[in-house]
């Protein structure tokens, strides 16, 4: 890593910077007088002092970010050892979690416990972050809005035909795709998966699908109408039932949601439906974020 | 430094360098997806180290059996891989925006070298004050890039006509 830095530093002090500055200067010398020739020898003094500071830069950047790593891996081996059982992060809080998970919250999945019911409040947060984020590259990047602009973006030709072996493949695997991504959703509280990774999966095989046969198919399935009705409605959904089990837990009121018998598929009270309202929401963003970065429109 | 205290914690020491290598990248580097990069190197970093944190040897993923009814000391710590949820989903909308905003840079500008971005910008904020003033500097703007084209075909300067020839007119450019 070094050497290629070291390298770098050379060549940036071999070449001169390509400044189209110096081509204005030219120019401009030409054209007019006095005023002209002293603006010429300014910008390359410019240009001279921009290439110090460049060199200077670079040296400085390259051992800051040398001095920040040998003073992390420093304090990394103070670290008690990797792995040790008797280590300060395993305290009592995670042991709480890991004791008393399964009679308090229902799921067999320890850490769906956790993100789902006992920091549920966080993840409500976090949906809320990816959704915000969303709203933001839609507003970026969306081509209905911009058509008006005077240097709207030329537009993206349709689809190219794609390849008979993608076609044949996506054929294949999308639906078997589709059949893993629901059912980690659904069974995200008795083992691995959850709203998240099977959300991403869900929306991996919607992403293979229009890839292969095309915007427009894909787009009677997803319209922009649905994708916006199927993000704000699970959004909602987990808002609406996360403050209803807060104040009932809260307040030690009876509450409609019990953990039933973990290890059913019909139990841990509100874990599954957030999941699905979280892997809906994952699967239509991550969708979202694909066609607009491909096409800028859903 | 104690070599053998850097091998008995070689995940985080990883984690540490893969966090270097996205800060120098970040550092370095003028294209704008390259610092992208560099900054989800540097998320990817944090964590491996976060998960590495929640590991104990010998001990299983945090997944109860519904069968028999295990004991705590059987499994890892459920928090880390928590948090590192999160982590994911908020670095993912954050790589999401900044690509976006990348693309809108990229069709403004025609660029993604971050230097000549503020340049151009800086010009374009000069220009539109210039433009007030009766021979606005919109004007001579506008005949320096032509003229910088025609110097170029003159045969000064060849190597960089093509660079220059990708910066974008002025007057195309939405105010």
């Amino acid at each position: 890593m070094r050497n290629d830095l070291d390298r770098d530093l050379e060549r940036s002090l071999e070449e001169p910077r390509p400044a189209h500055s110096r081509l204005d200067a030219a120019h401009l010398h030409r054209h007019d007088g006095r005023i002209l020739r002293q603006e010429a020898a300014l910008s390359a003094r410019d240009e001279q002092a921009q290439a110090v500071f460049t060199v200077i830069y670079r040296v400085l950047a390259v051992l800051a970010a040398a001095g920040i790593i040998l003073l992390l891996l420093w304090s990394v081996t103070d670290l008690p050892a990797f792995g040790g059982e008797r280590n300060p992060a395993d305290n009592e809080v995670a042991r709480r979690y890991l004791e008393d998970g399964v009679r308090e919250g229902g799921a067999l999945n320890l850490v769906a416990n956790i993100i789902l019911d006992y920091r549920a409040f966080d993840t409500l947060g976090e949906s809320n972050v990816l959704f915000t984020a969303a709203c933001a590259v839609l507003l970026l990047l969306r081509r209905q809005r911009r058509a008006d602009l005077p240097h709207a973006p030329e537009a993206i030709e349709a689809d190219p035909p794609a390849d008979p072996v993608l076609r044949a493949g996506a054929a294949l695997l999308s639906p078997a795709i589709l059949m893993l991504g629901l059912y980690l959703i659904l069974t995200g509280h008795l083992g691995p998966g959850g709203g998240f990774s099977g959300g991403a999966v869900l929306s991996g095989a919607l992403i293979l699908y229009r890839c292969a046969f095309g915007g427009g198919r894909a787009g009677q399935l997803l319209t922009y109408r649905v994708w916006r009705g199927a993000t704000f409605a699970a959004l909602a959904f987990y808002a609406v039932s996360k403050a209803y089990s807060f104040f009932t837990g809260a307040n030690g009121l009876p509450s409609v949601f019990s953990p039933g018998t973990p290890g059913s598929l019909f139990s841990a009270g509100l874990i599954p439906p957030l999941n699905i309202a979280v892997g809906l929401v994952v699967c239509c963003i991550m969708y979202g974020f694909f066609a607009l970065f491909r096409k800028g429109e859903m | 430094m104690d070599l053998q205290a850097l091998l008995d914690n070689r995940a985080e020491a990883a984690a540490i360098i893969l966090f270097g290598i996205g800060l120098t990248t970040l550092l370095l580097h003028r294209n704008l997806l390259k610092k992208v990069i560099g900054f989800s190197f540097m998320d990817s970093a944090i964590f491996l180290f976060l998960a590495s944190e929640g590991y104990i040897s010998g001990r299983a993923a945090p997944i109860q059996s519904a069968a028999s009814d295990l004991p705590a000391s059987a499994f890892i710590n459920p928090l880390p891989a928590g948090l590192v949820l999160t982590g994911i989903v908020v670095s993912v909308s954050v790589t999401a925006l900044m690509l976006s905003l990348t693309v809108r840079l990229y069709e403004r500008f025609h660029t993604l070298d971050l230097d000549r971005i503020v340049r151009l910008a800086r010009e374009d904020a000069a220009v539109s004050v210039g433009a007030a003033a009766p021979v606005g500097k919109a004007e001579r703007k506008a005949g320096t890039n032509a003229d910088a084209g025609a110097a170029v075909s003159a045969g000064k300067a060849e190597q960089k006509s093509e660079k220059d020839a990708a910066l974008p007119d002025p007057e195309r450019r939405d105010r």
